[in-house]
């Protein structure tokens, strides 16, 4: 069943993609809030200095964290190297659903198969509700009134709180640097107005 | 002194207080709480036996120092509005445009709560948040002596507090 309140289900992110199976179209995972498992672009010790650089270059152009692409891009990449394979775990889940002919019409079965475990509620071909679990059981995804939502597993929050923490020293440091720097250059120019006077 | 004289001294202090207050606010770290209401709800109504989704509600957070980070984040997802049927809370949903990930926080359902994140901290204070609930609709309404199919619960005047600080 579709619950009302369009005008929420306007002004949130849809997070849905131009693909679809069934009557579920399939989440956007270029989106910064749907990750999927990716390799790591490059080494954690080189993502380290990646993320001071970025704290450095955003702290100079008066931009803090998600306001700042470069810093989503980071955050996307750093956080997916250790994403579950959430395109598979969707896919392969949705495939088991529309594989399966008999009517769900409760939510409370659970559905196994290879990469994980969905449980849902589906009429004809309707699916109104799923839940998706990867194979430690940990909740990845749930798609409900048309809308995706993706969960962050243990590994992801915390790889997340870390590049947090990295990128927040580094961009405080920068704001130290530059306001040091801003006072040896006023304490320049007042020296300078002594002398003269 | 002359009254004129008086009120220009007077002035002159109040100034130099309002300076001094403000470079001292400027050149220290801050940290500080700020609560956020919404008249917004959050509904559901389901068939008995499924499980979903209520619709949203957002709360956009702005004023504070940009380098603001979250200390902690308690949501008070507001009181139970209405109901009929038995509806089961199964869990809150927290999401911030900071964050790449929602969080699912344990929730019973009871009203006026204060529920606490643990997802957030370190992450930007200003930001968009969003609140959701998930249920399970267990039993139908009665209506005139019948059972009805459907279920439905909302809670309305929910508000987020978030606890922030700019020296992180």
């Amino acid at each position: 069943m579709r619950v009302g309140n369009d005008k929420s289900l306007v002004q949130s992110h849809q997070l849905s993609g131009t693909q679809k199976r069934g009557s579920v179209p399939s989440p956007d995972y270029t989106d910064f809030h749907f990750n999927t498992k990716t390799a790591p672009a490059m080494s954690d010790e080189k993502y380290k200095t990646a993320i001071i650089e970025q704290a450095k270059k955003d702290q100079a152009a008066g931009k803090f964290q998600s306001d700042s692409a470069g810093f989503r891009s980071l955050v996307k990449s750093y956080v997916s190297a250790v994403s579950p394979d959430r395109k598979n775990i969707i896919s392969q889940g949705l495939r088991a659903i529309y594989k399966n002919t008999r009517q769900e019409p409760k939510t409370f079965n659970l559905l196994d198969y290879m990469f994980g475990s969905v449980k849902y509620s589906k009429e004809a071909d309707d699916v109104s509700y799923a839940e998706f679990y990867d194979s430690n059981g940990e909740m990845v995804a749930s798609f409900s009134n048309g809308r995706w939502i993706s969960y962050g597993t243990k590994a992801e929050d915390a790889r997340e709180s870390q590049l947090w923490g990295i990128y927040n020293q580094a961009w405080n440091s920068a704001a130290r640097a530059s306001k040091g720097n801003q006072g040896a250059v006023n304490a320049g120019t007042s020296s300078a107005i002594d002398v003269t006077g | 002194m002359s009254r004129n004289k008086f009120l220009k001294l007077l002035f002159s202090a109040l100034l130099i207080i309002t300076m001094a207050f403000t470079a001292t606010t400027s050149a220290y770290a801050a940290t500080g709480t700020k609560k956020v209401t919404s008249s917004g709800t959050m509904s559901l109504a389901l068939k008995k036996g499924q499980t979903g989704n209520s619709s949203e509600v957002t709360f956009r957070v702005s004023g504070l120092p940009a380098n603001a980070v979250i200390t902690k984040l308690e949501v008070n997802p507001g009181s139970l509005k209405n109901y009929s049927g038995a509806v089961l809370t199964n869990y809150l949903t927290v999401a911030s445009s900071n964050r790449s990930s929602a969080e699912k926080v344990t929730w019973n359902g009871k009203e006026n709560t204060t529920l606490r994140t643990s997802g957030f901290l370190a992450s930007k204070a200003n930001g968009t948040y969003t609140i959701s609930f998930n249920a399970t609709c267990i039993s139908g309404a009665i209506s005139h002596g019948m059972i009805l199919d459907i279920g439905s619960k909302t809670y309305s005047n929910p508000y987020i507090t978030i606890y922030w600080d700019d020296s992180f």
